[in-house]
């Protein structure tokens, strides 16, 4: 009898201890496997700042032409064409961060609208640092951070 | 009947010192664990990245990623300590070290350190007092060592490594071996391209890291007094405006911290 209870025992330990480092099986990761190769690109491309984008607005990334339409119907792209291999420059995600968080702080951007004001907009939120203009390429990890950045200041993850 | 009484007190005997190997192994190593997870969060642990799930262990070595809306709570016990820390959305940590020691003779060492990678973590860390404990967190620029008990580390290769401490003091040490210890709420800033960490008082107005006001100061006041510079217009008691006297005595109670050496 005692040695039924012993064997129960050991049975139930082993089973907890299993089942704790077993990964669950239900939850998708495959944003995350595009933001951990966008961690290792020297250069982010158009591309990686249209997917990211998308992901963040809490939508599915489709292909780059699907992307960039459903970012034109947000109007956070103009109408021009787009390159998918160009480099991400600081400028032109500054100016789809300005319309996607309706950043009003800067008189000449309200006025203007273009990407160099956008940048000084997203410099007066503290979503982007002073150093640097908005023709910089951006390389991966600041793509990275400038949206972890764009995240809190929308009120996500906190 | 002597052999079965016998065999009878053996296995209980056996199944007591069991249960109490079982129950005291939990508090006798350093364990992680995973409390909470919320969006998309991955561990890798010499392997492929899998799904983290509320509940499971990681060990010393894993890497933990969260996503965009991201975030997971692990608690780093051992000897009675429990740390917590929350790692926020788009961050990249390691799990260096979370192990239990016993020099000989004096304390009990429980020591845990993190790299970061990219993003930001928030760490509470508990201290008993018969237990030294030791928490770093390092990131491509500096480490922070935990004296207190609440910081929030972050880190990105545009602004940097900063500490904010909530709670307690901190020592931040650069890959040159320039130190700051800093508490009060405040900051430690290490940018990519300087030597040193940024001075922790530049933020400092007027030759002080705080405003004083007389207790019946009202809170509008405070703000004009603080956009005019310690003078402004108010509505005086004899009707119309007048100019508020920041000039007069007030008392303030100053806690001085002594560092332990």
């Amino acid at each position: 009898m005692k040695l039924k209870v012993l064997v129960l025992f050991l049975s139930l330990f082993l089973i907890n201890t299993v089942v704790s480092v077993v990964p669950a099986s239900g939850q998708n990761i495959g944003s995350l496997s595009f933001i951990h190769q966008l961690g290792d690109k020297e250069k982010a491309s158009l591309e990686d700042g249209v997917t990211f984008f998308v992901l963040t607005m809490g939508q599915t990334s489709s292909s780059f032409d699907a992307n960039v339409a459903a970012l034109k119907a947000k109007t956070l792209l103009n109408d021009s064409k787009y390159d998918k291999n160009a480099p991400l420059r600081r400028g032109l995600l500054a100016g789809m961060i300005c319309r996607y968080l309706k950043l009003g702080d800067s008189l000449f951007y309200k006025i203007f609208g273009t990407d160099r004001y956008a940048f000084r907009a997203c410099i007066a939120a503290g979503l982007m640092d002073v150093d640097g203009s908005e023709w910089d390429i951006l390389s991966g990890e600041e793509l990275i951070e400038i949206m972890a950045r764009v995240g809190e200041y929308g009120g996500g993850g906190k | 009947m002597i052999a079965k009484t016998f065999l009878k007190r053996k296995s209980n005997t056996l199944l007591a010192i069991l249960i109490i190997f079982l129950m005291g192994a939990g508090t006798a190593f350093a364990k992680i664990k995973v409390v909470s997870v919320r969006g998309k969060v991955a561990y890798k642990n010499g392997g492929s990245w899998k799904p983290v799930r509320k509940g499971m262990t990681l060990n010393a070595g894993s890497k933990v990623s969260t996503g965009i809306r991201s975030t997971a709570v692990l608690h780093f016990m051992g000897k009675g300590n429990t740390h917590k820390v929350t790692v926020k959305p788009l961050t990249m940590m390691k799990i260096y070290e979370n192990s239990v020691s016993q020099d000989k003779g004096s304390k009990s060492k429980y020591r845990t350190r993190i790299g970061l990678r990219r993003g930001s973590i928030r760490a509470k860390v508990s201290r008993k007092r018969k237990v030294r404990t030791i928490f770093k967190v390092s990131t491509p620029v500096a480490t922070s060592s935990v004296r207190g008990t609440e910081e929030v580390v972050s880190y990105g290769p545009s602004k940097g490594m900063v500490v904010e401490v909530v709670e307690g003091s901190i020592q931040g040490e650069n890959k040159n071996g320039s130190s700051r210890t800093i508490g009060g709420k405040q900051v430690f800033h290490q940018q990519t391209n300087t030597e040193e960490p940024k001075d922790p008082l530049s933020k400092v107005k007027d030759g002080a890291s705080v405003s004083i006001y007389d207790g019946n100061v009202t809170r509008d006041e405070k703000t004009r007094l603080d956009h005019h510079h310690n003078s402004g217009f108010i509505d005086s008691d004899h009707g119309g405006l007048g100019f508020f006297d920041h000039q007069q005595g007030t008392r303030i109670k100053v806690e001085l911290q002594w560092e332990k050496k």
